[in-house]
């Protein structure tokens, strides 16, 4: 028998989740909670096997209340609800502790899917945030693998500085403000991670930006 | 021998105009004269020069003694002799003060003084105070008169020379002089008397006499005749035997006052006649015009009309030709009387006007002594730095040299008067331009603020009651039709699990599609009203997943790169560079023809940068029908919110760079309660 806690603010919802699983044999709802507060204290005495985590709720954060609920309790598994889909959510939903995450408007058989899948020790995700959460991995590795971008007004400024112009000469060739000249400069530098424009240019040139 | 000649010629002018000197005089200037003059100039020829100043100065003979004065310098000076030359600056201070020529006698004494200070000559020191108690006094600077003449008093009091303590009368007397004129009749008497205490000895005569003139002056002032009577017989005794015109001049003509406030009009009248003789031989005139004017009064007072008349025209005319407007009032008001006395009314009638106009100038007199006063002080002055140049010059050239300089200088001197005032007045009005126009700037400066402050306060209530809105619609969507959709789908996938033969039914599985996509669509709306990840996990988690979402869509191929964003920002100002982002990539999604976009966000402290590029077509900034342009007002709109600048530049077919800086705070809390 597994047992499973439900906490949504929807009443509706949480009775939908149970209508799906009225004739699963080895599931057992245990009950539900519409707050986090409410959950909070009912989980103090109790470990279900699967909590279903709504991540919007009236009195606290979904996510937080993911991290207050792993702090005691390691065993139970824990798969988000949300009618959100978007990676962000998804991906902090799993750096707090999170084995699944489920979009509302699953049906019976992805709910199944998921019970069986966290309780088996993996992770669960819906088919849309399946996607949304590789897109999101793909665009993080290659952030990490490449080479800041530089735009092309950075561009500019950083081959006028290599031809050993100063602020007020760029700014005049390229009909802008100083202060946005040094702007630029600036932010390559923290780009770049450079502590002076001979550094700045040095790190540019290596990193074959000019 | 030249110089001899042009003395000797000086000396026979003054023979000739009426001066009258002793044989046994005369034989004794003619010595000194050419011990003085001799071929070789020693230590006696200035001896001898003083002697003749000192003998010109006692009996009354100013401008003689003017001449030796000079010629006593120019002796000092040849056998540089510095006290001698000193002492001669002294002397010639002295007979300034009694030619009325103040200017001159402040610049000699000056210079007497400076060289007593050097010299430590008190003696000297307490003369040349007593010159400039003097000097201040006919100034009509009564307050630097008696400084001095204390001060010098002072000196001369706790002194044990008797040289020194000789001098104290003559300090008394300034002082006694100076109070009179301030209507302090009293001190002048108390003065007066304490200086006739060391004035009992012989060639103190002539301070003497002055002092017993105060005196009599004053009492006569306070109305007590007995007491002025016995001054002045004993005044007028004494300067009879001493034979100073100057000072007989003056006891006389006290005397004719005594007279005539005594009643004694022809007494008066007699006496006045004595005066007003000599003033011709001193060349006295101030002195004269006012003698000639008491003459007509009192012929006018015993009625003798045709006597008074020429009196009282001579001093009408002389008093207009010395400036002393006082007495031309006087005697025009005396003319009058006469004219009106003798029936001439026409005559009488002019002379009343004429009164009554230089009587108002009269009162405006006060203002032009001070205003001649400081005129003086000017020139003073001025006359002081003129010589000092001069000094170095050339003897030979002296005259000529001063001549054109003093032209140069008045004239230079003129011009940059001119010149000043012409700049200050311009000056002047600048500033008041400027002021003007620095208040204006200012004014419209701070409508300008409150403007914009007025603007982005409701631009914030505005984009804060959106933003609210939005949120609150987004929550709706998703927890309560959102949630309700989802439950119908979750009924229905039941629904479909227990009926199996409903999964044959076209018409459930295109309700139970229709029931999917709603709700799908309603979370799309939310979304885009209110990401979930910007409110709970902040603005890079909310970009991130925008920039994903695109990318992924294929729409555009945005990288998103965040320097220095760790910490949350107020989430009024995440929402709106959110909201600033969404709108940039939305439009060049749909307008730039762009394949790939950066988005930027730097930040440095409280500074953050955006950038937003692209590498599309390109819009022209100044086309205003330009679809691109309704979405960057948004943003314009957006970043003026956030007290942002923004600065576009697009380049036909290299693509468009927004740059948008911000200076922000690290309160998270701050916006989140507004």
């Amino acid at each position: 028998m597994l047992s499973i806690y439900i906490i949504d603010d929807h009443p509706l919802v949480a009775g939908g989740i149970a209508m799906m699983l009225k004739d699963v044999g080895y599931v057992n709802i245990m009950g539900t909670a519409t707050t986090g507060n409410e959950a909070i204290n009912f989980l103090k005495d109790n470990k279900p096997d699967i909590i279903l985590l709504d991540i919007s709720l009236p009195d606290m954060d979904g996510l937080q209340l993911c991290d207050i609920i792993r702090k005691e309790n390691k065993y139970s598994k824990i798969i988000g609800l949300t009618s959100a889909n978007e990676s962000s959510i998804i991906t902090q939903l799993l750096h707090r502790g999170g084995n699944g995450y489920l979009l509302k408007n699953m049906e019976r058989n992805e709910l199944l899917e998921a019970i069986d899948k966290v309780i088996n020790g993996k992770i669960y995700l819906s088919r849309a945030a399946n996607e949304k959460v590789l897109e999101h991995f793909a665009s993080l590795s290659s952030a990490l693998s490449e080479v800041p971008a530089i735009t092309r007004r950075e561009k500019e400024v950083l081959l006028l500085l290599e031809e050993g112009l100063n602020g007020p000469q760029i700014a005049e060739k390229l009909f802008i403000s100083p202060y946005t000249v040094e702007t630029h400069r600036k932010n390559m530098m923290q780009k770049l991670n450079a502590s002076s424009t001979q550094q700045l240019l040095k790190k540019a040139k290596e990193a074959c930006l000019i | 021998m030249k110089n001899f000649l042009s003395y000797l010629v000086l000396l026979l002018f003054f023979l000739i105009s009426g001066f009258r000197l002793s044989a046994q005089d005369q034989k004794t200037k003619d010595s000194l004269l050419s011990v003085a003059f001799k071929a070789k100039t020693d230590s006696n020829s200035v001896l001898a020069v003083k002697t003749l100043i000192g003998m010109y100065f006692n009996t009354g003979n100013y401008d003689s003694a003017l001449k030796y004065g000079y010629a006593a310098i120019d002796l000092s000076k040849k056998i540089n002799d510095k006290t001698s030359l000193t002492r001669s600056y002294f002397n010639l201070g002295s007979i300034y003060t009694n030619l009325y020529n103040q200017d001159s006698l402040l610049y000699y004494n000056g210079l007497a003084e400076k060289e007593a200070i050097e010299l430590k000559d008190t003696f000297l020191l307490v003369h040349c105070y007593s010159n400039y108690a003097a000097g201040y006094r006919k100034l009509g600077d009564y307050k630097a008169s008696l400084n001095y003449a204390i001060r010098g008093a002072e000196i001369a009091e706790h002194s044990t020379d008797s040289a020194i303590i000789k001098i104290l009368p003559m300090l008394y007397h300034d002082i006694g002089a100076t109070f009179k004129i301030q209507n302090q009749y009293r001190k002048t008497i108390e003065y007066g008397e304490k200086a006739l205490e060391f004035t009992n000895y012989p060639g103190e005569q002539r301070y003497r006499i002055l002092i017993l003139l105060e005196i009599t002056d004053a009492y006569l002032k306070l109305k007590q005749l007995e007491e002025a009577g016995k001054y002045i017989s004993t005044a007028v005794k004494e300067s009879d035997s001493l034979g100073n015109m100057v000072i007989s001049l003056q006891a006389y003509n006290t005397q004719a006052i005594y007279f005539s406030n005594s009643g004694n009009s022809d007494l008066a009248i007699e006496t006045y006649k004595k005066v007003y003789n000599l003033c011709d031989s001193v060349k006295d005139y101030n002195m004269k015009t006012h003698v000639a004017n008491n003459i007509a009064i009192e012929y006018w007072l015993q009625k003798q009309y045709d006597k008074a008349k020429p009196y009282a025209e001579e001093a009408n005319s002389l008093s207009l030709e010395q400036k002393q407007f006082t007495v031309t009032a006087s005697s025009f008001d005396v003319l009058k009387r006469i004219a009106t006395a003798q029936g001439d009314y026409k005559a009488a009638l002019r002379y009343a006007n004429l009164f009554k106009r230089y009587s108002d100038s009269t009162i405006n007199q006060e203002t032009q002594n001070q205003i001649v006063s400081l005129e003086k002080k000017y020139q003073t002055e001025k006359k002081e730095r003129e010589i000092a140049e001069l000094t170095a010059a050339n003897a030979a050239h002296e005259l000529t040299v001063a001549r054109r300089n003093r032209l140069i200088i008045a004239g230079g001197l003129g011009a940059l008067l001119l010149l000043l005032t012409f700049g200050f007045l311009y000056r002047n009005s600048k500033q008041k331009q400027l002021l003007v126009a620095k208040e204006n700037a200012l004014h419209l400066e701070q409508i300008e603020f409150l403007k914009k402050e007025q603007q982005v306060l409701s631009l914030r209530s505005m984009v804060n009651g959106q933003e609210t809105e939005r949120t609150r619609i987004a929550r709706d969507l998703h927890d309560g039709l959102g949630g309700i959709f989802s439950t119908i789908k979750m009924y229905l996938s039941t629904l479909q699990h227990e009926q199996e033969a409903l999964q044959h039914s076209e018409l459930f599985n295109r309700s139970f599609k229709l029931i999917d996509t709603a709700s799908e669509e309603i979370r799309r709306i939310a979304h885009n009203m209110m990401p979930e990840g910007l409110m709970k996990l902040g603005l890079v988690h909310a970009l991130e997943d925008m920039c994903t979402n695109i990318s992924a869509a294929k729409q555009l191929d945005v990288k998103l790169q965040t320097y220095g964003m760790e910490q949350r920002m107020n989430i009024s100002t995440e929402i709106m560079l959110y909201r600033i982002v969404q709108e940039l990539l939305t439009n060049i999604i749909k307008h730039a023809q762009a394949t790939q976009a950066i988005v930027q966000f730097n930040r440095n402290g409280d500074r953050l940068s955006v950038t937003v590029e692209d590498n599309g077509r390109g819009f022209n900034l100044k086309k205003s029908d330009d679809k691109e342009q309704t979405g960057l007002e948004t943003v314009k709109s957006r970043v003026n919110y956030l007290n942002g600048q923004i600065s576009i530049d697009s380049e036909s077919d290299i693509g468009t760079t927004v740059l948008m800086e911000f200076l922000v705070n690290d309160d998270p809390e701050t916006s989140q309660s507004s």
